[in-house]
């Protein structure tokens, strides 16, 4: 069958791509479009990679945020954390945010690993990029659907309330993974050059949770409650805890505000990444 | 087929390359941030630590032709199939590839070691561009034309290479691009794989696309392309036609064989064999005070040996079928009674032919004093390769040795004069080249019930 090759015609010069921004948002929709199958398999492919060699499988998904709130539980019932009236018990509150808090991490880890694991095939085959950032959401959203499940299983196990707006925690859940992502993603051509890129997460994230009402409510006064009010991340999980457990929150507009510039940013990571590819794999070599 | 449609258009291709990782890094840094603002960065200079991978590099191959890239390692072949597959940006000049181009660059590529080899056919048959319904079509096919049946649902990581690289073959063999880029993939699996992976390269050859194929095997370039690209160094030698540049490129690497043989001063060849071994060892371990392999202590003195061409002239290159003369300068104190020459030529430590006056009889009754002897030969039937000479003389019916054998002369048959034969066979320059040393008219004849059918003749 004759093909068209007026359509499949590609012209590589050492122009940026950006000098031709109507070509290249075209091009990105039909590498979204193209690479949709191929980002399924590599989804499939690295889920199944990561497990098939361990014996609690998924669980691992839920263990880190498990241990993090038992941690933080003890710390509290020895009284070394100084908590307001929470408006719920402390196990509650402490598991809602380390497992809201973790869709962030989990978001912003995701692009530099999928593309880590699939960099042998990016210096050597040339397929849809944008395979790549998809399969760093699908697999942000499976950490998402895990942690929900067993959370409420939790939250039952806790007799904790659970507020009639509990559907609309889907806002804030996204806005944690996309905000994650648009980081993570801005990071990767970077991070995937030096790996100081990866020490810096791990640091962020550890710091990140200290700052962010995780585990103790915004102290009202003092430089942490400074920070913690800049902090964008602050309102969200604020907003995500209250739409599920006191079904009254104020920190809707505010997640809705940082969630469009999250959004712009993300456009921003995804022009940049796809411009940085090219430039990675020549310096990475074979 | 010039006026097929042009499907790879490389005009003045470039590409540079950092030697230093810390600088490389800082550059591609400084290269992603230049593009991200729309910006070329450092146009068509090198920085510090950088240099050409690729410099100007221009070719077209059209639909139906098949282009072999040929070079030294590191002349850039392979940067160059990465960019034609779109992996890497020029740094210079422009570059179009029409209709889906595929790469059959390392089999395999992205294959998890922990997945079975089903799993990894489908994600590596998504990742080369198949959607689910086309891959569930061929699958079987795959599994049949990679052999592995009986293994298909094992782990990858207990294939052996050899298996991997079937599996990774059948995957590819499924496409129809019209580009399709080859990268030295053939040389995998036993004989019987080979031979279907040559069998699939023929009929893709003959199916009407451009296909761009890197090799060290010139024989194949010889056999399969229609034209072939001779990198040096990033930049282009020469391009045209295939038998052509073979030619070339083989010419060059003997060139650059014999003066780095005598850089180092000691014979590159001529140690095949434990006797030629021995005998270069002992010249070497001498070599302190006789520097020249002509001696003084013996009942005849050689005083030089020159290898003349047709024209009369000493030079150390021949043409190929041409006339030789091996002119020998003697001297001899005391009569010399029947003195014999022997002139034994060598390629690669094995005597190939002896011009012997043990066998042709001899000269003068008695000889003294200095003389000349030459040796006419009207045409040497030796294919383009380096030889070394060696020479003994004898005399009294050949129980006296006047001199030692040692190597006394190296030449070159150059490959100029090989259009004197037909050179009607698919891989005639590879094996006049690089086969046997010797060459000798002959003529092939095709009886079919008592009738000659068919002719082909090989004279000059």
């Amino acid at each position: 069958m004759p093909r068209d090759l007026h359509t499949e015609e590609r012209t590589y010069t050492p122009d940026s791509e950006l000098r031709h921004p109507l070509g290249l948002l075209r091009s990105m929709g039909s590498d979204v479009v193209a690479g949709r199958e191929l980002a399924w398999r590599l989804f499939v492919r690295d889920t199944a990679a990561q497990y098939r060699q361990s014996v609690l499988g998924y669980f691992w998904v839920i263990i880190p945020p498990l241990t993090t709130s038992i941690v933080f539980i003890l710390l509290n019932s020895a009284n070394v954390l100084v908590s307001k009236d929470l408006g719920m018990s402390y196990p509650v509150y402490v598991l809602i945010g380390t497992v809201f808090f973790g869709l962030f991490t989990d978001g912003m880890a995701a692009p530099l690993r999928t593309v880590t694991a699939s960099r042998s095939l990016l210096v050597k085959v040339r397929f849809p990029r944008e395979a790549l950032l998809l399969t760093a959401w699908a697999q942000t959203l499976l950490g998402f659907i895990i942690r929900i499940a067993l959370l409420a299983i939790c939250l039952v196990f806790l007799h904790a309330h659970i507020a009639p707006t509990v559907p609309l925690v889907i806002i804030p859940a996204v806005a944690l993974m996309l905000f994650g992502i648009m980081v993570g993603v801005l990071t990767v051509p970077l991070g995937v050059l030096y790996q100081d890129i990866t020490y810096g997460i791990v640091l962020m994230t550890s710091a990140l949770i200290l700052v962010t009402p995780v585990a103790f409510a915004p102290p009202s006064g003092g430089a942490l409650a400074t920070v913690m009010r800049y902090n964008p991340l602050s309102p969200i999980v604020l907003c995500a805890r209250d739409l599920l457990v006191t079904g009254d929150t104020s920190h809707l507009p505010a997640t809705l505000v940082v969630m469009v510039v999250c959004l712009v940013l993300f456009g921003i990571g995804w022009v940049m990444f796809r411009l940085a590819v090219p430039i990675i794999v020549e310096r990475l070599g074979s | 087929m010039s006026g097929a449609e042009e499907l790879v258009v490389c005009r003045g291709l470039s590409k540079r390359f950092c030697r230093n990782l810390k600088r490389s890094l800082v550059y591609g840094v400084r290269d992603i941030a230049a593009e991200s603002v729309g910006r070329r960065s450092a146009l068509g200079r090198l920085r510090q630590y950088e240099f050409w991978a690729l410099d100007d590099v221009s070719f077209t191959v059209r639909r139906g032709e098949m282009l072999g890239l040929i070079g030294q390692n590191g002349s850039g072949k392979s940067t160059l199939l990465k960019m034609l597959n779109g992996l890497m940006k020029p740094d210079g000049g422009v570059l179009t590839m029409r209709g889906e181009v595929q790469a059959l660059i390392e089999l395999g590529a992205g294959f998890n070691p922990i997945l079975s080899g089903r799993e990894n056919v489908r994600i590596n048959a998504s990742v080369l561009g198949l959607t689910k319904a086309q891959i569930d079509r061929v699958l079987p096919s795959i599994v049949e034309f990679a052999g592995l049946e009986n293994f298909i649902d094992a782990p990858v990581q207990n294939y052996s290479s050899g298996m991997k690289a079937r599996l990774g073959f059948a995957v590819v063999s499924q496409l129809d691009p019209d580009v399709l880029l080859i990268d030295e993939v053939l040389a995998v699996g036993d004989t019987a794989f080979q031979e279907k992976c040559m069998r699939r390269m023929d009929a893709l050859r003959k199916s009407d696309k451009a296909i761009v194929f890197v090799t060290h095997s010139l024989y194949q370039v010889e056999a399969l392309c229609d034209s072939a690209l001779w990198l040096e160094h990033g930049r282009v030698r020469e391009y045209g036609p295939a038998k052509g540049v073979v030619r070339s490129y083989l010419d060059n690497q003997e060139k650059r064989a014999m003066r780095d043989s005598e850089e180092e001063g000691v014979a590159y060849e001529g140690r095949g064999t434990a006797a030629t071994r021995a005998f270069f060892d002992a010249r070497d371990a001498t070599s302190s005070e006789t520097a020249s392999p002509f001696r003084t202590d013996e009942a005849m003195t050689i005083e030089s040996v020159e290898v003349l061409g047709s024209d009369g002239e000493a030079c150390d290159e021949l043409p190929f079928l041409s006339e030789c003369t091996i002119r020998i300068r003697y001297h001899c104190e005391r009569s010399m009674h029947e003195p014999l020459f022997n002139l034994r030529f060598f390629h690669a430590g094995k005597g190939i032919f002896e011009a012997s006056m043990l066998i042709d009889g001899p000269g003068p009754t008695y000889t003294q004093g200095s003389g000349i002897v030459e040796c006419c030969i009207p045409v040497l039937p030796l294919t383009p390769k380096v030889y070394d000479i060696m020479m003994f003389v004898r005399s009294d019916k050949g129980t006296i040795d006047l001199t030692e054998m040692r190597t006394v002369a190296r030449f070159r048959v150059t490959d100029e004069g090989l259009d004197a034969v037909p050179l009607r066979g698919p891989m005639a320059v590879n094996h006049l080249r690089q086969g046997s040393p010797v060459y000798v008219p002959r003529t092939w004849r095709f009886y079919k019930e008592g009738e000659l059918t068919h002719t082909v003749e090989s004279k000059y």
